[in-house]
């Protein structure tokens, strides 16, 4: 293992983003960040930027507008990067599927940029905090 | 409740000529049909004159038309008017009622975005809620807007649950480009 992919596990820095979440995958996002379940205690810390972030937390279902902002925030996030999709709306557009505003899931979105995207899913609506903290964990292993 | 009553004497006294209909849906709930050249006359006496307070506007798509509901509480009274205006198609014009009070604006630029119908002497006529690269002239929930995407959305939720992800955006239409009617 190397030293970089070390202290990606060790400290994963992870950068929120909303593509078009109804907000309340955001609301158990920043319940994950609060005391209750604390992940900075495994080294998860929320970052302003994605030039500092490890794994991008996206919510929601990648709408037309969101998806060059989304590429963007990817491209500047140093790689290696994991994308969390968190909530089904980010797994598969959820009841929103094909209706007129969807750019696609995030994955897809994702893939266009980087092919190679590391893409991890956390379905639920909203996910509880403990399946937020289990699909990083898994995703983490995977590495 | 006799207040409600008397109000409600006095507003249809005073919107006979302006409406062609006035339904009293029930106790609390009022509907008004206006036509269009009198829609701005309407709102100004419910807003200045009996005090109402546009809680919100609402569009339709009725086939040959387009209707616009602008819906009033009336607090004190336990009530509401709800003022119904409309432009044909299809070119669907209604006179802005954002020249009277600037709470209707946002609402009126929604109902724009996704009805396709104009708001003469708008303020502030831009796009709000639609991306910035939407075409021109393409109204989502007109009836006409071809719905999609049931069949290969399920599809690509079990292709998830199963482990392997397809991809659907251009088999339901939704990547960007697609579906833009001319």
């Amino acid at each position: 293992m190397g030293l970089r992919l070390w202290g990606l596990k060790k400290s994963p820095w992870v950068y929120h983003v909303n593509v078009g979440a109804c907000n309340n995958c955001d609301i158990e996002v920043v319940n994950c960040l609060a005391p209750q379940f604390d992940v900075e205690r495994f080294g998860m810390v929320l970052v302003a930027t994605p030039r500092h972030a490890d794994a991008l937390l996206v919510t929601g279902g990648c709408t037309r507008q969101a998806r060059p902002r989304l590429q963007e925030v990817y491209r500047q996030a140093a790689k290696p990067c994991l994308v969390l999709c968190i909530g089904s709306c980010a797994c598969s557009m959820g009841i929103f599927a094909g209706s007129y505003h969807m750019a696609g899931p995030v994955d897809e979105v994702i893939r266009e940029v980087d092919p190679q995207a590391i893409v991890a899913y956390v379905p639920g609506c909203p996910p509880r905090p403990q399946a937020i903290i289990s699909g990083a964990v898994k995703a983490l292993q995977s590495l | 409740m006799g207040e409600r009553e008397e109000v409600l004497r006095q507003l249809e006294a005073r919107l006979r000529g302006l409406c062609v209909r006035f339904w009293r849906r029930n106790p609390k709930r009022v509907y008004v049909d206006v036509p269009p050249e009198h829609s701005l006359a309407a709102n100004c006496i419910l807003y200045e004159e009996f005090r109402g307070r546009l809680a919100t506007a609402s569009g339709r798509d009725t086939r040959d038309r387009i209707e616009v509901l602008y819906h009033y509480c009336l607090d004190a009274l336990n009530l509401v008017v709800t003022l119904r205006t409309w432009g044909d198609k299809p070119e669907p014009e209604v006179e802005s009622v954002a020249q009277l009070f600037p709470g209707a604006n946002f609402i009126e630029r929604e109902i724009h975005d996704l009805l396709g119908i104009r708001f003469r002497h708008h303020p502030d006529p831009r796009r709000l809620i639609l991306a910035d690269d939407w075409p021109a002239g393409v109204y989502p929930l007109r009836r006409d807007y071809p719905a999609r995407g049931g069949e290969a959305a399920r599809a690509r939720l079990v292709a998830l649950l199963t482990g392997s992800p397809q991809p659907v955006a251009a088999a339901l239409g939704t990547a960007p480009g697609a579906g833009a009617r001319t």
